[in-house]
């Protein structure tokens, strides 16, 4: 088989993989107005952010939703990891499944159901309300990380411990925390990203008492593309990036 | 341990929270949004039962046929991810050696690192009229003017096969890479051409990848809202749309429960008969 034929496939395909992404970072330093010509380097667009103390006050928002929706699902997605891995039990399989219809389902299905439930029971919508729906759909995300790490977990370890005279607060402190450690950081990390990210959930669930980065975003670009979003943009692109690749980076280790 | 009360006690313990969890975040708001469905509002106090809207849905041409459409197109860009991303998957798991395959499938996973915000907006920023692509041509001369690209069903396309790409080359790469290059090299020896070998061989094979990367890709492209709604044009309208402004503009929760409901329904259809059809079971491709 003539070899450029799929080099030249694979090479087209990778750049359109990161044409959208690079031209966004590039002209965020642009500065230049018009998206097709080179004004040179100028940090402007991020110097226009910084002084928008609206737009540093979604960052904030963000940023505390996004850390607090992380914590909160990766303690109660430990606990069901442990639970699910360490136990058998009647309604094991519709847990399981249950997971995997919170992460296949569309989100809009589940933005609307929340959002009629929140208005039902009187929830003003602001923070409380975003945490619980992100905590919703980063939940399955991060039992699934941990459920992961624990099904590589040596059975004798926890065993060992006991023979050796361990009591059981001792040999999770010693033994079982450490080992899904790493899981749990890396689902920490996977649930900040994906809060930090979402749109569409958000977007029903939220109040004008608490704005968040990503739907500023949103409500620019949907009336206009202007230079400010290419540095925003890029602001969220190396977060979510740095978030991920730290938590891959943390879960590729623990393997070795 | 399971039987005794001790490890009763702790697995409650354990699971207490996400069964809360689920019960009231996402079963409850599920089964309310159904029932609201069926909700029929007679003047601004008083409701009464009915399948109102579900007749709404089917008597009015607006509704079903966009209905009809997000599904085509669904189907139509399910079909086209799995196309460009078959070659792509082929050679990442049985042409590139040692590092390079590393490499290549770490490229592929990263641009989907970006959020679909981001990422939407890139190509918005490439295809729009005053963008670079337009730019480009006329550049080269191949227009005379300005060429708006974005706000049509091609852009709308494009992004959404761009933001599939990923989940349809995981599962295929996974399941290719388990296979024996020893029986394409049989086929050939048998007397087979390329296109027999493919059909009988390495199709039959990458089954299972290819069910479970079509059923989340289409799965997320009927879900999708920012893409069809930031790079579609004026009547190429999304079901998700209509959804948000039955919801949000029109305040008319009855019908946009309803609209919820059906497009939960034609995904969960879809998935049941892609499993059907392929004879997958939904634990092996989910694995």
């Amino acid at each position: 088989m003539s070899r450029w034929l799929p080099r030249t496939y694979l090479t087209l395909i990778y750049l359109l993989l990161y044409v959208p992404i690079l031209v966004l970072v590039v002209f965020s330093f642009n500065d230049s107005r018009t998206g097709y010509e080179w004004g040179g380097l100028s940090l402007r667009w991020y110097e226009a952010l910084f002084n928008n103390r609206a737009m540093v006050q979604a960052m904030w928002n963000s940023l505390w939703l996004a850390l607090s929706a992380a914590t909160v699902s990766t303690i109660i997605g430990a606990l069901t990891a442990l639970a699910l891995h360490r136990y058998r039990f009647r309604g094991k399989k519709v847990l399981n499944g249950m997971l995997f219809i919170v992460m296949m389902s569309p989100e809009i299905v589940l933005a609307i159901s929340l959002l009629a439930l929140f208005l039902l029971v009187g929830l003003q919508l602001g923070y409380v309300s975003l945490l619980l729906a992100h905590v919703t759909f980063c939940l399955p995300f991060v039992v699934i990380t941990v459920m992961a790490r624990l099904s590589g977990f040596d059975e004798r370890l926890p065993e060992a411990a006991r023979d050796l005279g361990a009591s059981d607060f001792t040999m999770t402190r010693t033994v079982l925390i450490p080992v899904i450690m790493p899981a749990l950081l890396a689902g920490w990390l996977l649930g900040f990203t994906l809060s930090l990210d979402d749109v569409v959930v958000s977007t029903f669930v939220s109040g004008p008492s608490y704005e968040i980065l990503p739907l500023r975003i949103y409500s620019m670009v949907r009336v206009g593309l202007k230079p400010e979003v290419n540095a925003l943009g890029t602001l969220l692109l190396v977060f979510s990036l740095v978030m991920l690749m730290l938590s891959q980076w943390i879960l590729l280790r623990s393997k070795r | 341990m399971t039987s005794s009360a001790a490890g009763r006690l702790s697995l409650w313990l354990l699971l207490t929270p996400f069964v809360l969890w689920i019960l009231l975040l996402v079963l409850v708001p599920h089964l309310q949004m159904l029932r609201v469905s069926f909700q029929v509002r007679e003047s601004w106090d008083s409701l009464s039962w009915g399948l109102d809207q579900y007749q709404n849905f089917f008597s009015e041409a607006y509704y079903w046929r966009t209905f009809v459409r997000t599904g085509v197109m669904s189907l139509f860009t399910t079909f086209l991810t799995l196309l460009i991303a078959f070659p792509i998957a082929w050679y990442i798991a049985k042409m590139a050696r040692g590092r390079a395959k590393g490499i290549l499938f770490l490229a592929c996973l990263i641009p989907f690192w970006a959020s679909e915000l981001v990422r939407t907006y890139g190509w918005m920023i490439l295809l729009r009229e005053s963008g670079l692509f337009s730019a480009w041509l006329q550049a080269l001369g191949w227009v005379d003017g300005p060429v708006e690209m974005l706000y049509n069903d091609v852009a709308v396309i494009v992004g959404l096969v761009y933001n599939g790409l990923l989940f349809m080359v995981v599962p295929l790469v996974t399941t290719l890479d388990g296979m024996d290059e020893n029986l394409v090299e049989a086929g050939y020896d048998l007397g087979g051409g390329h296109a027999t070998v493919l059909r009988e061989i390495v199709v039959p094979w990458a089954m299972p990848g290819v069910v479970s990367g079509c059923i989340v890709v289409f799965m997320l492209t009927l879900g999708s809202y920012l893409t069809p709604v930031l790079m579609g044009g004026k009547d190429s309208a999304w079901f998700t749309e209509q959804i948000f402004t039955q919801f949000i503009t029109r305040f008319n929760w009855e019908q946009g429960a309803a609209l919820g409901v059906l497009l939960l329904f034609l995904s969960s259809l879809m998935v049941w008969l892609g499993l059907k059809l392929s004879g997958q079971s939904l634990r092996k491709v989910m694995g």
